[in-house]
């Protein structure tokens, strides 16, 4: 995740790492045998669904006022 | 296999569970009220409506956490996942003081910015949602809800001038990066379940020991919980979004997220760390304690150099993180106290110095330069005299709120053992006179001869907003001892049972 | 307590030799021949007309976003089918309030034409 430069890949790193916890998440609830496991991958899975939802309409809006094709391109920020 | 369990849930039952969380149905309901409004009245009514519908939601969130404050109404609900206790009720109430101050200063802001204004008010009561669920979360999966209801909606507001690349950078960025805190502290979440085999708080409590600091699992679960922790209140070595962020986002949304999101943030620490694994506090205080000298430090250090207020704020943001971790630390009723004591106070210093800021900004753009403000002094002497003020109590000068705040800190840092930070923090802490000084200077300059860069609007909105936080600013000084025992009430939820 | 996962490692590495192996393998000893038809990408298929690496119109994407969100929200409806004899009316009730959220935001974007595709 670190180590890419490109928005959407990030955006996608994310994603996979949510998709590790949710894995982590239902092997313990296997392996306790409790139910909340599973009742919290139920919930990052809808929250990552939003969270690339808004990160996906975000990045779309930027490209649309400039192509963009590097993080490091967005340095209008800088002090 | 699981074997499914007996569930048998009441309507006395269902009653009393949606009572604890008054004040978040509050919320949500103005919220889902003002997304239909927005969409059935004609184009010129929506704004006001909206921001009319917004604050008469908060405001009887506001009432029914003080009601049940008030009366010791208060506990679990929905099998423990969320609790209305003493220290829920606080941050709820804090909260909705907070979202009507925002609401007011970002409906005359965007009317200035020429920008669409009722999904701004939607957003901001969304986030608001989150934050109390968050203060209010019984279960590491309301913690994870509320966070994450917060910053989405706070991703989108950041991105709210959706022509300026400097909001859609800003957007980005903190998308990018509070997306990867979130993955850290879910994983971290994860972890301790894996550990102890529940989400629910009290449970944690119960089953996490002093014996346990040898479990590698619930060490790195602690471990990653507090790296994400740090991003989210912005604490050094965590801390470099925040300055990007806050000023590329717009104004109210910036005043509302260094204060609410900080605030919101600290709950959650205070409810995981100190109630969830307060057996584990030599494991996680080892980090605490580093991040929170760094935040000093480094915070402080920055804030001198910078150009832009928004950057300075920021910055001074990070150190005060930094101050406030101290009575994280410090722990026990007196550094609790001391905890919500300060973020009450730091709340209404902070905002209103944003808000003042935001009266600089017109059609062309947010002045937030030093330069800008020369001069305001005469130019408009109420805010003249508030910004001082603010800054007074941000530096922590004697009558101030922020004076008070800091003495509660540091001697319950002191009286924890904590001598070595509270020394740093001392020290940092004359450090930041500098900068906070060369506000006033600014002020209080001869007007200029050139015309000013930003000339005032309509700003009788903000210029409440402003006054109402200077009121409180100034006021809770004297009444500290008031508010300290407010504050002890609040946390008294988190150290029963041990 | 870490010794426990000491299966766990050891299945690590067996998959991790196992999946190299075969890939190696393949990659040695397979013949590789390089024509025409066998660089398309569905050999003995439909002949592809022109590039798939083509820019994709913005709309796309929103429609997709939109249907993620609501596609993921029902998730919640198979644990609430479940046990929804135990919770009686209060399970009814509370996911009608669920959906009326969810009807909210689909109001909300019907209006501002979201679901409009020109």
């Amino acid at each position: 995740m670190l180590i890419r430069r490109n928005p959407l890949v990030m955006l996608i790193c994310i994603e996979l790492m949510l998709n590790a916890v949710n894995l982590t998440l239902v092997a313990f609830s296997r392996q306790l045998n409790n139910r909340e496991g599973q009742l919290f991958a139920l919930m990052t899975m809808t929250v990552a669904a939003a969270e690339a939802v808004v990160g996906l309409a975000i990045l779309v809006d930027i490209f649309r006022v400039r192509d963009l094709e590097d993080v490091d391109d967005l340095s209008e920020l800088k002090g | 296999m699981i074997a499914a369990a007996q569930v048998t849930y009441t309507a006395a039952q269902a009653w009393s569970d949606l009572a604890q969380i008054g004040p978040i149905v509050a919320v949500t309901v103005a919220l889902l009220v003002a997304v239909v409004v927005d969409l059935l009245l004609p184009r010129g009514l929506r704004g006001p409506v909206v921001t009319v519908i917004a604050i008469v939601g908060l405001v009887s969130a506001l009432a029914i956490a003080a009601y049940r404050l008030v009366n010791g109404y208060g506990g679990p609900a929905y099998f423990r996942f969320v609790s209305g206790d003493a220290f829920a009720l606080f941050f709820e109430m804090l909260f909705a003081l907070i979202g009507v101050l925002a609401v007011i200063v970002s409906s005359s802001y965007v009317r200035r910015r020429g920008l669409y204004e009722a999904e701004l008010q939607v957003l901001t009561l969304a986030a608001i949602v989150g934050m109390m669920s968050l203060a209010a979360a019984g279960s590491l999966v309301t913690v994870f809800l509320g966070l994450e209801l917060l910053s989405i909606a706070l991703y989108v507001s950041c991105g709210y001038n959706r022509i300026e690349l400097p909001s859609q950078e800003s957007a980005a960025k903190y998308l990018i990066i509070g997306g990867f805190a979130s993955a850290f502290v879910l994983y971290g979440m994860a972890l301790i379940y894996g550990a102890t085999g529940t989400t629910v708080l009290s449970d944690i409590a119960t089953r996490v020991t002093s014996d346990s600091a040898g479990n590698p699992l619930l060490l790195l679960g602690v471990l990653l919980m507090g790296v994400g922790f740090a991003f989210k209140v912005s604490a050094a070595p965590f801390h470099m979004w925040t300055p990007d962020v806050y000023q590329g986002a717009p104004l109210p949304v910036t005043a509302f997220m260094s204060v609410a999101t900080k605030a919101a943030a600290f709950a959650m620490i205070l409810r995981v760390f100190n109630y969830g694994l307060g057996h584990l506090g030599p494991e996680w205080q080892v980090l605490l304690a580093f991040t929170a000298a760094a935040s000093m430090v480094v915070g402080n250090l920055m804030a001198i150099v910078q150009a832009s207020l928004k950057r300075m704020l920021a910055y001074s943001g990070v150190a005060h993180a930094g101050y406030i971790l101290v009575g994280v630390l410090a722990g026990g009723r007196a550094g609790v106290a001391a905890v919500l004591f300060y973020l009450f106070g730091y709340v209404f210093m902070n905002f209103g110095a944003f808000a003042v800021v935001s009266t600089l900004s017109g059609p062309a753009g947010d002045g937030d330069l030093y330069e800008d403000l020369n001069g305001l002094a005469y130019r408009n002497p109420t805010l003249g005299v508030l910004m001082s003020v603010f800054m007074l109590s941000l530096a922590g000068f004697p009558p101030m709120v922020g004076f008070f705040g800091k003495v509660f800190l540091f001697t319950a840092g002191i009286s924890a053992g904590w001598t070595w930070l509270v020394v740093l923090a001392v020290l940092t802490s004359v450090v930041s006179v500098y900068y906070y000084f060369r506000v006033l200077f600014h002020v209080w300059s001869p007007l200029p001869e050139a015309p000013v860069r930003f000339a005032f609007g309509p700003v009788r909105g903000p210029v409440t907003v402003v006054l109402l936080a200077g009121v409180f600013a100034v006021a809770l000084g004297p009444l500290s001892g008031f508010l300290l025992q407010v504050g002890l009430n609040g946390a008294a939820p988190l150290l029963s049972g041990r | 307590m870490l010794s426990d996962y000491a299966p766990l490692a050891i299945y690590a590495v067996i998959v991790l030799a196992v999946v190299g192996l075969m890939l190696t393998l393949s990659f040695v000893l397979a013949p590789v021949k390089r024509y025409r038809s066998k660089l398309l990408p569905y050999e003995s298929g439909i002949v592809p007309t022109d590039p798939a690496r083509k820019r994709m119109s913005v709309r796309f994407y929103l429609t997709a976003m939109l249907f993620i969100i609501f596609d993921v929200e029902a998730v919640f409806f198979y644990p609430w089918a479940v046990i929804l004899h135990q919770l009686r009316w209060y399970g009814v009730i509370e996911m009608f309030v669920f959906m009326l959220i969810l009807l909210v935001a689909l109001a909300h974007i019907w209006r501002k034409g979201g679901l409009e595709w020109e």
